[in-house]
């Protein structure tokens, strides 16, 4: 269960305050399945980041199964990071000398396993990701598909309950984004929790639910069967009332986990409707 | 993690760039080989000075007399052996000439002793006997020779005890041969010649005795002797400008202190080069960190902790540090062997101690110049080393 208050994110640039992320309030719970979207430039990676403990929210709260974040120490958060998340990057971020075999086993160096476990686990991830035929081959020996492969199995092997992926399919041709996109969701049906991060409404109508972010806030958060095209009202409101809005939201959603649309603030009704059309397409 | 994988890691990182390794280790590999190469110069040339001083007698005092119109007869020193703390006095009378016997020749050092030669500063005879009270006394013409001498004289393998060699005219009977004695910084005794001293005196027309050696009683200490000595001559001289009295063992003290002073030197002088080839590790480490912050925001993502990270830097570090040394190390033999076998005479070596230094401090140089590099890889924000393009 993840649960971030009102969490603010600035960057000074030039002496100019960038407000990536503006009060942001959020809840995930277990098992879901959450597509983060929005215009390039809209904090979508910033909000990941914090996530999953690679960056720190200048305000605001983030729980994570109930501990709060900023109380745990650098050490207590790389643990968190390396039993409990999973990363999927656009850039893949493999260590380019090690082998796709050795890039998968490295999570499993840090946490400690040993040789005997290292080689069963690494060997079934690479099965899952159907790339036990390029063990000993490097990133630059395989292809971009193959490659986000090898981070998918490097991903699942600690078998973390969350699963981070910022654009995962990014820098793929449409055959392998189909690829990784059934190897998460098949991650996501065997009970993952899953956050998705993509600007392709394509992918973002498979998620059952669509956070959309706006200039470092959510303006939507809707909650749909994957398969269905249902589309609820969005309208505009008092954009102020969005954060505190929010964990409420998320609340009446984890009692009645219902499908639901939640109507919030859309700054223009563009976004409303590039939403509208996803759910369409699917 | 465990040691060995970040052992592993390391190990990985230092092949994948092999040269530049290799030129990173390059400042400790010069360090370390000067380091052991002037330490073990100074050490071998140590010893082979005390080695010769050994070889004259190092428990001996040695008085030259330069007073030439007040004479020292004979009788006077062996008289001194009388005194507290001296054990026996024994006077050499020295000079030079040419040998002569069957047809062949010999230039030669003549020095005139008495019995107690033999125990004062030791003789080693391969054949015949060495010289006697009585001979002494009956001023006899009898001499020890050395093998140069002998070899010289008579041939590689003749014996010449028992034959007869002429020096000025006179004619003197061979009844010993000295062993082959090594050569020293101040020359050996193979091609001497030594003749009972009341022969000598006549021989060399000087019946002073210009020098003498006195040994020590094993009960007394050199420096009692030398004080009672350093009386006797006083009391004879009324100064001490006619007369010298060399203690070997203060000699030997203070080579021993120059040498030492000298190894710390130089050893200092080298551990400025290892000194250098640090800060090469440590400015190839920092390089690496930068180059390797995206693999870094990597490790670090994935659950690498901060230990990890330095561990393995630091292990990094230390092997390129100690592989030098050892490189250095076995450089610096390879020339030691050289020289040996370019000059028998000498025996240099990298002795222990030596090796364990260099090495420690290889390893302290890895240690030292690797922590901040590897500190400021661990410190490094997953996110800012992930975002490094
Ligand atoms: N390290 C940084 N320093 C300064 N500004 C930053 C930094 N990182 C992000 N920003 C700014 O914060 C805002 C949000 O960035 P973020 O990377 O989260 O956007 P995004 O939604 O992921 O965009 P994209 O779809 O292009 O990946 C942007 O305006 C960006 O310029
Ligand atoms: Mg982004």
């Amino acid at each position: 269960m993840i649960e971030l208050h009102d969490i603010r994110k600035i960057y000074q640039l030039g002496g100019e305050e960038v407000h990536a992320l503006d009060g942001v309030s959020l809840t995930i719970r277990d098992h879901e399945f959450v597509a983060i979207i929005g215009a390039s430039g809209s904090g979508k990676s910033t909000l990941m980041n914090i996530i999953g403990c690679l960056d720190t929210a200048d305000e605001g709260t983030y729980m994570i199964d109930g501990q709060e974040v900023s109380d745990l120490s650098e050490r207590q958060q790389s643990i968190l990071r390396n039993r409990k998340i999973g990363f999927i990057f656009q850039q893949f971020n493999l260590l380019p000398k090690l082998t796709a075999y050795e890039n998968v086993e490295l999570p499993l160096i840090y946490q400690g396993v040993s040789a005997h476990e290292r080689r069963e686990r690494v060997m079934e991830a690479l099965e899952k990701v159907d790339l036990a035929h390029r063990v000993h081959h490097r990133p630059n020996q395989l292809s971009g598909g193959q490659q986000q492969r090898v981070a998918v199995a490097r991903a699942l092997v600690t078998r973390p309950t969350l699963i981070l992926a910022d654009e995962p399919t990014g820098n793929l041709d449409s055959h392998s984004t189909k690829d990784i996109m059934d190897l998460l969701k098949n991650l996501h049906a065997q009970g993952n929790t899953l956050v998705l991060i993509t600007h392709d409404n394509e992918i973002a109508a498979q998620a059952p639910r669509r956070v959309r972010l706006f200039d470092g806030r959510i303006i939507s958060d809707s909650r749909q069967d994957s398969d269905s095209s249902a589309d609820g009202p969005e309208h505009l409101s008092d954009p102020d009332h969005t954060a505190s809005a929010d964990p409420l939201s998320g609340q009446t959603a984890a009692s009645e986990n219902q499908s639901e649309e939640q109507p919030q603030v859309s700054p223009g009704s563009r976004e409303s409707s590039v939403d509208r059309n996803g759910g369409d397409a699917q | 993690m465990k040691f060995s994988q970040a052992g592993k890691m390391a190990v990985a990182a230092v092949l994948s760039n092999k040269l530049r390794s290799f030129l990173t280790m390059l400042g400790i590999i010069i360090g370390v080989m000067a380091v052991t190469l002037l330490i073990s110069l100074v050490q071998g040339a140590t010893n082979t000075v005390t080695e010769s001083l050994d070889d004259l007698g190092g428990d001996q005092l040695v008085v030259s007399v330069t007073n030439t119109s007040k004479r020292l007869t004979l009788g006077e020193v062996e008289a001194l052996a009388d005194l507290d703390g001296i054990d026996r006095v024994s006077p050499t009378l020295s000079g030079r000439g040419t040998a002569r016997a069957d047809g062949n020749s010999s230039d030669v050092s003549i020095t005139g002793i008495t019995a107690s030669y033999d125990a004062v500063q030791g003789m080693s005879l391969a054949s015949g006997r060495g010289i006697t009270q009585t001979d002494v006394d009956y001023r006899l013409s009898i001499c020890v020779i050395g093998p140069t001498v002998s070899k010289d004289l008579f041939g590689t393998n003749a014996d010449a005890v028992g034959r007869t060699l002429r020096l000025s005219g006179r004619d003197y009977r061979i009844v010993g041969v000295l062993e082959e004695a090594q050569e020293t910084m101040f020359g050996s005794s193979n091609t001497e010649i030594y003749l009972p001293f009341t022969n000598a005196q006549r021989l060399l027309s000087s019946v002073n005795v210009t020098n003498f050696y006195v040994s020590v009683s094993e009960d007394a200490s050199t420096d009692d002797a030398e004080t009672a000595l350093d009386r006797a001559m006083m009391a004879k001289y009324g100064d001490d400008d006619s007369y010298s009295i060399v203690n070997l063992t203060d000699i030997m003290d203070t080579i021993n202190d120059v040498m030492a002073t000298m190894e710390l030197l130089l050893g200092a002088i080298a551990g400025i080069s290892l000194l250098v080839g640090g800060i090469g590790i440590m400015n190839i480490m920092l390089v690496s960190v930068t180059e390797r912050t995206r693999e870094i925001g990597i490790r670090k993502a994935i659950g690498a902790q901060r230990t990890d990270i330095i561990v393995q830097f630091m292990i990094e570090s230390v092997i390129l540090s100690l592989t030098g040394g050892l490189i250095g190390m076995v450089i610096s033999q390879g020339v030691l062997t050289t020289i040996n076998t370019l000059y028998p005479d000498y025996h240099f070596a990298i002795t222990g101690g030596t090796a364990s230094v260099a090495l420690g401090f290889s390893f302290l140089v890895g240690v030292i110049f690797g922590i901040y590099p590897a500190n400021k890889a661990a410190k490094l924000k997953p996110i800012n080393a992930l975002r490094y393009e």
